[in-house]
């Protein structure tokens, strides 16, 4: 043994010095540094308001699972290019993983399979066409449909119309929302009238006034109701009934108050609830969804073991549930 | 399984059997330091794991009386406010003339940092006053609300209620507060005449929540509040409870006593300390999941199985040295004895090292010195017996040679040959002289060569001038030693073989020189010679040669001059049938002075 002397003698010094080193290391070494991970969470639209509960579930992981988040919203309510260059944006100021809520699941579709490939990305709320189910966390869009299309069809006769307003079916989840809504409704025998923009309708505060004073001309025997299937359209709605309804001139020539139902959980629409507009709402536990989306992004950028595929859950509330601990808790999430 | 771990323990035994003492030595050392510093890093770590739990449970322990004292001044507070509203403002109005509204405000105003409303309600849920002034929502029915029932169930008692979100009042700002209602039924007074209504002070939930985030950023683990009966009331990851993400043992903890004891939830150990709040009979509750009581925990494992591993590494170094140092004594000793298994006797016995292996090989050296001596002996023995081997082997002439002799004298006497009988005599009187050589078995070449000219002439009157004899003896040579009487056996073969077969005249020449620094003296004849294979047997142990004249073999003259002189000296025998034969005698070149002094001394000390 002692033949390999100074090789023996080499290996002790290097052994001696390398475990000095590391002790050295790991001494002086403090975690502050630990908070280095960047999230980027893109979310669709220009109302801020919208994503109060989905951005308390991401903050409330962050501050679990001590990642930096920055969180961004468009200039518009609707514009995949935006969209696409705030990503671009995010990738350059150097996030290591995206959580996004497409603004257009078609036309976002191949650039964030694209994406996907050079960083993670968790999609949420609404996916893009082609993302594996195993990265999109989400409630189950078309039994919230339906759900809002029981609740619809309880509450009201067969002679009622029920018109739809979805503007938005360019994202998947308002698309798959109508198709349970519609399914129900057609099921149980109910008409339905679906109010679509057409190409000359170039203002949307224009085209719901004027659908609604159609709908509500004095001497008209038509029942009807009115169900919006995402917070701006359901915000818009109520606005426009309230204000149609305030304005002197037109009160004269209304019938009786629409009925109206929704999905959503904005502040507005809570309010709205509250005070009477609107007839039930479907919401989803968008604080879940912001809090496991951040969870399934986190854990495939460590491939570290996910959990288990939860379904993110949604309620159905009115006027008279909406205290209920078991609502409120949802409904107006505590704040930090 | 047991003669499994008997055959391990034999095998493991074995290993150590065969391997070098440095190598047990250091495998020893280091296995022991390395069990010592395992057992020793392990009992420290879980010493010190034990200290910080308990450190953490006691700094916790602190944190939650803080914040019971903080909950007791907060809540204190709030009934204060309670009470002032009840008796400094309602119980001293008539409603039916003054509403509370003024005083309302005032108190609220100064209470505004920690109350969302106060608000006094009739029996019938009508509103007698708020602060802030507000309207009550339409359709709304105050007593069906819990804070309402609740406070007319228990009269006497102020109650509060788990935070909700309130639900009294219109706004327009689309902001809904959550709220702890503290509740109390009070006597209202109308037109003189008294009546039931309901005090509601609602306290901002942030105010609690304050209260507990600063505490909770300090505590290892978490601190949260319920009830009595265990519902939450503040927890540090509310909403996810809310949402079921996460789950908490609160039903459980909150039907504790006051103190601390450990549970395991959901897998994870942790310690709870529990602690009720005097007036609400709420419960703060401090967990600290046992992980957490040691936040640096993988560094510490990371720290101290670096810090074993180093001294793993020095000791491993330093039992290489310190079992080299005490091996290589042992290890030099043990080459010496392996050199003495070698028969090198002469060897210096190594001796150093500690004083056991010093004594060890002082006490081997001596050994080796007996035995050395004891070795000088049995050579000296051996010398002394080979010595009397040749006496032997020379004694083996003289009856022979003499029969030979008397036998030729008594046939000159016989044939009235006195003159030559005479001169036979006298040659074997001379032949005697030289055989006795004063008892010397070393004598000169000259002596030897005069000893086998006595002999001839003895024999040339037996064959009457049969042969004749050349003698060519180098003078140089005259003066150096040979064994006595080993010249004229061979003559006397070479007389008895070839001369006696031989028709014509015989002829044996002597020729005596030197080459090599070697003597060699060479008996040629020129008689009928000898097959090779009968060379080849004549100087071997087992020569079965018929034996005639003197009898003396030339075998033994070879061995006399090999046991005298060493292997490489003595005769050769060069033969060829029909063409004679030569005898050469090899001997080493010594000075018969030399060589005689030595004998003498021999024989002195024999």
């Amino acid at each position: 043994m002692w033949k390999n002397k100074p090789v023996l003698i080499t290996l002790f010094f290097g052994l001696l010095a390398l475990i000095t080193l590391i002790l050295y290391w790991s001494i002086i070494s403090k975690p502050e540094a630990r908070k280095s991970t960047n999230i980027s969470v893109i979310v669709y639209g220009n109302n801020p308001e919208r994503w109060t509960a989905l951005k308390k579930g991401i903050e409330q992981a962050a501050s679990d699972m001590d990642v930096n988040v920055n969180f961004l919203i468009m200039s518009k309510e609707n514009d995949p290019a935006e969209q696409r260059a705030t990503i671009e944006r995010a990738i350059e100021d150097n996030a290591k993983g995206l959580l996004i809520a497409a603004t257009d699941s078609s036309e976002m579709a191949d650039y964030i399979k694209r994406i996907s490939e050079e960083i993670p990305v968790v999609m949420v709320e609404t996916t893009a066409l082609g993302v594996a189910k195993y990265n999109y966390i989400s409630v189950d869009n078309y039994v919230m449909g339906r759900k809002l299309g029981a609740a619809i069809t309880k509450d009201n006769s067969k002679d009622t119309t029920i018109c739809i307003y979805a503007p938005n079916r360019q994202r998947q989840s308002v698309e798959e929302r109508l198709t349970g809504l519609s399914d129900k409704l057609e099921e149980d025998g109910f008409n339905l009238v679906r109010w679509e923009m057409g190409k000359s309708d170039m203002n949307e505060d224009l085209f719901i006034e004027a659908k609604l004073k159609q709908s509500y001309l004095k001497g008209s025997e038509k029942k009807i109701a009115i169900a919006a299937l995402d917070n701006n359209s359901l915000e818009l709605i109520v606005g426009k009934v309230e204000n149609i309804l305030s304005t002197n001139e037109f009160l004269e020539t209304v019938t009786a108050n629409p009925k109206i139902y929704g999905i959503g959980n904005t502040d507005k629409i809570v309010h709205y609830l509250d005070k009477g507009y609107i007839e039930q709402i479907v919401f989803q536990n968008e604080f879940n969804m912001g809090y496991l989306g951040m969870e399934t992004l986190l854990n495939k950028m460590h491939k570290t073991v996910r959990r288990p595929n939860v379904d993110i859950s949604f309620s159905i509330v009115n006027k008279e549930t909406m205290y209920l601990p078991e609502n409120e808790r949802l409904l107006f999430p505590i704040v930090r | 399984m047991k003669r499994r771990i008997k055959n391990f323990i034999s095998f493991i035994k074995k290993y150590y059997q065969t391997r070098s003492i440095q190598f047990n030595i250091s495998i020893s050392f280091t296995l022991i330091s390395v069990i010592a510093m395992i057992f020793l890093g392990a009992t420290l770590f879980y010493r010190f794991s034990v200290e910080s739990q308990n450190n953490a449970i006691e700094s916790n322990k602190q944190l939650v009386e803080q914040v019971n004292l903080n909950m007791d001044t907060y809540l204190k507070n709030m009934m204060r406010i309670s009470n002032s509203m009840y008796y400094s403002v309602i119980k001293n109005l008539d409603l039916a003339q003054v509403k509370p509204d003024k005083e309302m405000s005032l108190l609220y105003e100064a209470n505004k940092d920690n109350l969302v409303s106060v608000a006094c309600f009739k029996e019938d849920g009508q509103l007698v006053g708020a602060a802030p002034v507000s309207t009550v929502k339409s359709g709304l029915n105050v007593t069906t609300q819990d804070w309402y029932i609740r406070a007319n169930e228990k009269i006497e008692n102020i109650q509060f209620s788990t935070p909700h979100v309130q639900n009294l009042f219109e706004n327009s700002n689309y902001r809904y507060y959550w709220v702890v209602s503290l509740s109390r039924a009070v006597e209202l007074i109308e037109d003189g005449n008294t009546s039931r209504g309901t005090l509601l002070v609602d306290m901002n939930f942030s105010g609690i929540e304050q209260l507990f985030s600063k505490v909770n950023a300090k505590s290892t683990g978490y601190i949260y509040l319920t009830n009595r009966n265990g519902e939450i009331i503040y927890h540090p990851r509310q909403q996810l409870l809310y949402s079921h993400i996460i789950a908490e043992n609160n039903f459980s903890a909150a039907a504790q006593e006051d103190g601390y004891y450990e549970e395991r939830f959901e897998g994870v150990k942790r310690s709870v300390i529990v602690r009720t709040v005097g007036y609400t009979g709420w419960k703060i509750i401090s967990v600290i999941p046992t992980k957490d009581a040691f936040p640096n925990l993988i560094e510490m494992r990371f720290f101290a199985v670096l810090i074993i591993f180093l001294f793993i590494v020095i000791m491993s170094f330093m039992n290489l040295f310190v079992s080299k140092r005490i091996a290589t004594p042992i290890k030099k000793l043990d080459a010496s004895v392996k050199d003495l298994e070698n028969e090198k006797l002469n060897l210096d016995i190594y001796i150093g090292g500690s004083y056991e292996i010093r004594h060890l090989g002082k006490t081997i050296k001596k050994v080796v010195e007996q035995m050395r001596k004891l070795m000088d002996d049995i050579v000296i023995e051996q010398e002394m017996k080979r010595k009397n081997e040749l006496d032997i082997l020379q004694s083996q002439i003289n009856p022979h040679f003499l029969y030979n002799t008397l036998d030729s004298i008594v046939w000159m006497i016989e044939s009235d040959r006195y003159e030559e009988a005479m001169a036979m005599v006298t040659a074997l009187a001379n032949l005697f002289r030289i055989s006795l050589s004063k008892g010397k078995n070393i004598i000169t070449i000259k002596d030897e060569l005069q000893h086998v000219e006595s002999y001839l002439s003895i024999q040339q009157v037996r064959y009457k001038d049969k042969f004749e004899v050349a003698i060519d003896i180098s003078p140089a040579i005259l003066e150096c030693s040979t064994i006595k009487l080993i010249l004229q056996p061979i003559v006397e073969n070479a007389i008895y073989y070839a001369m006696e077969a031989m028709i014509g005249d015989g002829e044996i020449k002597i020729n005596g020189y030197e080459k090599n620094g070697d003597i060699y003296i060479d008996v040629t004849d020129n008689g009928l010679g000898m097959p090779a294979e009968m060379v080849d047997q004549l100087l071997s142990d087992n020569a079965k040669i018929k034996r005639r004249g003197s009898g003396i073999g030339l075998r033994n003259i070879h061995q006399r001059i090999t046991l005298y002189f060493g292997e490489e000296y003595g005769l050769s025998i060069f033969s060829e049938p029909d063409e004679g034969t030569t005898i050469q005698i090899h001997l080493p070149k010594i000075p018969y002075n030399e060589l005689s002094n030595k004998e003498g001394k021999a024989n002195v000390e024999k």
